[in-house]
């Protein structure tokens, strides 16, 4: 898989498991889509506690604001989203402002199944045609799922009216050729595990959206030389039969281990992950401090984007 | 009022759930808890409702499904408890419900084949969680267990799951099947509805779902209407549940800005929603010792012993990567502990933060799982 793969698509969900950087990659990818002259929007889906803003610290609400030249960001609430297609169903203020007002509806519709995941990505599919690029920053793996597959399911449920419409528009807008689902992973077995079966399940249960793109993020790249494998496996054996006891060299002699084990597990993600997927996944190096997030989201988000555009620009020459 | 210890908590609590931001480590901790309870003789049931299968990976097993499963313990001693794992699916869950409380096989039959069920149980959104709690007061009551670990999806959903109990009933407030059984019949009765007074809504609302779904709603209800009772008397009860004594919440952590974070929100949701916070775990966290001079002459040495029959170089690349890679793990130590003192300055003087240092490895094995814990008990036993 190509960065160009990315940043030539109109519309893109990212998810993954928790805590792999779904949040900075979709924002750098926005970032990258951007400096290419691109209009894009950032998305962020009935959050109670949003992430873009701390990256472009600001205030990020309902309607779009530019947040960089070309790079726009919103978080879609249910209750806006709710009166806008109550707005553009029903077309009378006065009419939406009793739905809006009156408990028993309010009951109803919060509690309708689906309702709050068609109402949102209709707002979704809206936006598209304001923005060459539209990425879309969803939950976790397990409910990303969930909320993708509502409008399949609610083809099946209601049969006809608004909601039926929209669901069958939502799915043409999930079957464009340009598309896609981006999972982000971590070099771990157990992040590459759910990658794997989420990516499946898109497959099987969403069908129409025919792109499926992985990033792996925090990839060490392997930099032990033979001799130096040797060495190091010299001195964790000593330091596992207590030949080595003092505790500060034991401390550094572990340092070194896990950079290597980092690279190890790298070089077997990417392996495993290639062979499922079929394609060469895209990785990402550690950024910050040890890969954490030592020098703050934003920065991490910039140094993503740099790398991003560096790919881009290779890719293009 | 002092906190308590991991310990205490794994011996008092009947019900213990584990929140926070997703990849910190929330499923090995419930399952090192597990293991630890166990291994003091209680019984324990550790569940997951999370929809991603993590909880069999971090028991080693490569999967389990929604019968309650038992895990061996022999591997590390013997023990008078025993420790079991589940996945609650809302859908099997759904399911069992219908089946216990329907009258007859008719009212079953018509319930499945109506097509809100079918998609309630299904694929919505938020049911999962539901369906779940209410599994979950059943395993407690069961009176099986000595403890239950509840391990929670991140955060987002977390928050669902907390608020689900009161989403779902919702759906079945007698407000809204009032609305829709306003009289009775099964046939015609969206006409007959948007005949009465009341109903200007519910024309509108026809004209933003379609008409066809309304209708299938109101059947639904009609078949659920026997349900209601036994349902909102078990949402009661869940969610007293979450406010009993002898239930707990832990959030867990890893040191970095995001969950660090998350775990904050936590802390102020909990207390808001008057749900007993027993503590903070902070997993991950990563331990440097400061090197002197002598430690790295020993060092070198030890190298240059190693690597007789190495390229000539090798003692020195090392010792360079040494260096770099611990003053990086001191940086980081550091960096770690301040996020770590921003949340124990949010907590109570009965609310302990435990911290487990990061292990070298993945936790996917009973014995890893068991080392981890030692560490979350002996911090108890260092205080």
């Amino acid at each position: 898989m190509k960065v160009r793969d990315i940043i030539h698509s109109r519309l893109i969900f990212v998810s993954g498991k928790g805590g792999v950087g779904k949040t900075c990659v979709s924002a750098a990818i926005g970032k990258t889509s951007a400096s290419t002259g691109k209009k894009v929007l950032l998305v962020e889906v009935d959050n109670f506690h949003a992430s873009f803003p701390s990256i472009f610290n600001r205030n990020i609400g309902y309607q779009p604001c530019e947040l960089e030249p070309n790079l726009f960001g919103c978080n879609i609430t249910w209750m806006k989203a709710l009166e806008d297609w109550l707005m553009g169903t029903v077309r009378v203020r006065a009419i939406v402002q009793m739905i809006l007002k009156n408990r028993v509806a309010m009951l109803f519709l919060n509690a309708t199944p689906g309702a709050r995941e068609i109402v949102i990505l209709s707002k979704i599919a809206d936006l598209l045609d304001q923005y060459d690029q539209v990425i879309v920053d969803l939950p976790a793996s397990g409910h990303a799922l969930g909320i993708l597959r509502v409008p399949g399911t609610a083809i099946e449920l209601m049969r006809s009216g608004p909601i039926y419409e929209r669901a069958k528009q939502i799915l043409t807008v999930f079957a464009h050729p340009r598309a896609m689902v981006l999972l982000c992973a971590l070099p771990e077995e157990m992040v590459v595990n759910e990658t794997v079966e989420f990516a499946e399940k898109i497959k099987a249960d969403v069908p129409q959206i025919k792109n499926l793109g992985v990033v792996v993020n925090r990839v060490s790249v392997s930099s032990f030389n033979q001799d130096e494998t040797t060495l190091l496996a010299k001195l964790s054996d000593a330091i596992t039969n207590q030949s080595i006891e003092s505790s500060e060299a034991r401390n550094m002699v572990e340092s070194a281990m896990w950079d290597q084990e980092l690279e190890v597990a790298s070089a077997r993600s990417l392996k495993r992950l290639n062979a499922e997927l079929g394609y060469d996944v895209l990785s990402l190096p550690k950024l910050g401090l040890l890969g954490g997030f030592g020098g703050g989201t934003p920065k991490v988000v910039q140094q993503m984007t740099t790398i991003f555009s560096r790919k881009f620009r290779m890719e293009q020459s | 009022m002092n906190a308590p210890s991991i310990q205490q908590i794994l011996e008092d609590k009947r019900l213990l759930i584990c929140v926070g931001a997703g990849g910190v480590g929330k499923t090995s901790m419930a399952a090192t808890m597990g293991v630890h309870a166990a291994m003091m003789g209680r019984k324990v049931l550790v569940l997951t409702i999370d929809p991603a299968k993590r909880l069999a990976n971090s028991l080693g097993l490569h999967e389990f499904g929604n019968e309650e499963t038992q895990i061996d313990l022999e591997p590390l001693g013997n023990t008078s408890g025993e420790l079991w794992a589940m996945m609650l699916d809302g859908k099997h869950a759904f399911h069992e419900l219908i089946d216990r409380v329907a009258e007859d096989e008719a009212t079953k039959k018509a319930i499945y084949e109506n097509n809100v069920y079918q998609s309630i149980a299904d694929t919505i959104v938020g049911n999962q969680e539901y369906m779940a709690t209410e599994k979950l007061y059943d395993v407690i009551h069961s009176g099986g267990y000595n403890l239950v670990i509840l391990d929670t999806p991140p955060v987002k959903n977390a928050l669902d799951f907390l608020e689900s109990p009161g989403r779902m009933a919702q759906f079945v407030d007698k407000r809204i099947m009032q609305w829709f059984l306003a009289d009775g019949k099964d046939k015609g009765m969206f006409r007959r509805l948007i005949s009465t007074t009341s109903s200007k809504i519910f024309g509108l609302l026809g004209h933003v779902f379609g008409k066809d779904f309304l209708e299938d709603i109101a059947i639904f209800f009609q078949h659920f209407k026997e349900l209601y009772e036994g349902f909102q008397e078990r949402h009661q009860a869940v969610e007293g549940l979450f406010r009993d004594s002898r239930t707990g919440f832990l959030i867990v952590l890893s040191p970095t800005e995001p969950a660090v974070e998350v775990a904050k929100f936590f802390i102020e949701q909990l207390k808001s929603r008057k749900m007993p916070l027993l503590g903070v775990v902070a997993n991950q966290c990563h331990q440097a010792i400061p090197s002197s001079p002598e430690t790295r002459e020993l060092l070198q040495q030890v190298c240059t012993d190693f690597s007789q029959e190495l390229a000539v170089d090798t003692t020195n690349r090392m010792m360079a990567r040494m260096r770099s890679a611990h003053n990086r793990l001191l940086m980081l130590q550091e960096y770690e502990q301040n996020l770590i003192l921003q949340v124990e300055r949010d907590l109570r003087s009965n609310q302990g933060l435990h911290s487990v240092p990061k292990v070298k490895g993945e936790v996917h094995d009973l014995h890893a799982l068991y080392r981890v814990g030692k560490f979350l008990i002996q911090t108890e036993d260092a205080k």
